[in-house]
């Protein structure tokens, strides 16, 4: 899904937003998944 | 499984926030000059793929559990620079392409590129040869000791790999992949006989 984007942002030497995009959805995507673990345990379905 | 999709549809909604909606067009001569270039570049990653994970597929079979555990460990050596240098080559592919047409500035850019990468690789690599028979049973305890000679010939080994790791971007910025898929293949070849041959030999 993001491989053609990625790959424009590339190849348009952007490596700055491509960082801070790398690093800002990593975390927000791991907070979400953390949280997504926390709720499906505390509902006892884990 | 909520990570993965988050960080997709993050990762893309803020690629859109920054560089916009791009234009709905067909183009059939855009489409076959992507294919003739993809096609060959997606069958050089795709020998890659086999080549570099022909040990996951052969080691099981050809080496026994203790050899196995201590080549796994000397591996990572490798792992770690090839992610290095997977970054690296993201980084020079677009700059090489964009110096295509000069082909001076390119040799040199390429030069620079290599020397500044071996310019840490080497002496890292130098250090692990020279340390790991005092840092390997300190990190790891006395029972991988075994794993040392092994670390340093994969250690050694890193060296030449790093030399040769940007001819793959190199190839492609100058718009030959096809010259890149034939070295996959030989390497591929090389890398399927030589394994058996040298876990039978003994590390």
């Amino acid at each position: 899904m993001t491989v053609v984007p990625t790959a424009l942002l590339t190849r348009n030497m952007r490596f700055r937003s491509l960082g801070i995009v790398e690093i800002a959805s990593t975390f927000i995507s791991g907070v979400l998944g953390v949280a997504a673990a926390a709720m499906v345990r505390a509902i006892g379905r884990w | 499984m909520i990570q993965m999709v988050s960080l997709e549809a993050i990762s893309l909604f803020l690629i859109l926030c920054i560089t916009g909606l791009p234009d709905l067009a067909w183009s059939a001569s855009a489409a076959r000059r992507l294919w003739s270039f993809g096609s060959r570049l997606m069958g050089a990653d795709l020998v890659n793929y086999v080549s570099g994970n022909s040990d996951k597929f052969l080691s099981p079979g050809s080496l026994e559990r203790q050899p196995l555990g201590l080549y796994s460990l000397a591996f990572r050596v490798l792992q770690l620079t090839l992610a290095a240098s997977t970054q690296v080559g993201r980084v020079v592919l677009p700059t090489f392409a964009r110096l295509q047409d000069d082909r001076e500035r390119l040799a040199r850019a390429f030069l620079a590129v290599t020397e500044s990468v071996s310019l840490v690789v080497c002496p890292a690599m130098t250090l692990t040869i020279l340390l790991a028979p005092i840092g390997v049973p300190a990190v790891f305890g006395e029972a991988w000791a075994d794993a040392v000679v092994p670390l340093q010939l994969v250690a050694a080994m890193t060296m030449p790999f790093v030399l040769i790791s940007n001819m793959g971007p190199l190839t492609v910025a100058v718009g030959r992949p096809d010259w890149e898929f034939h070295w996959s293949v030989v390497t591929m070849v090389a890398t399927l006989v030589s394994f058996p041959v040298g876990s039978s030999g003994g590390s």
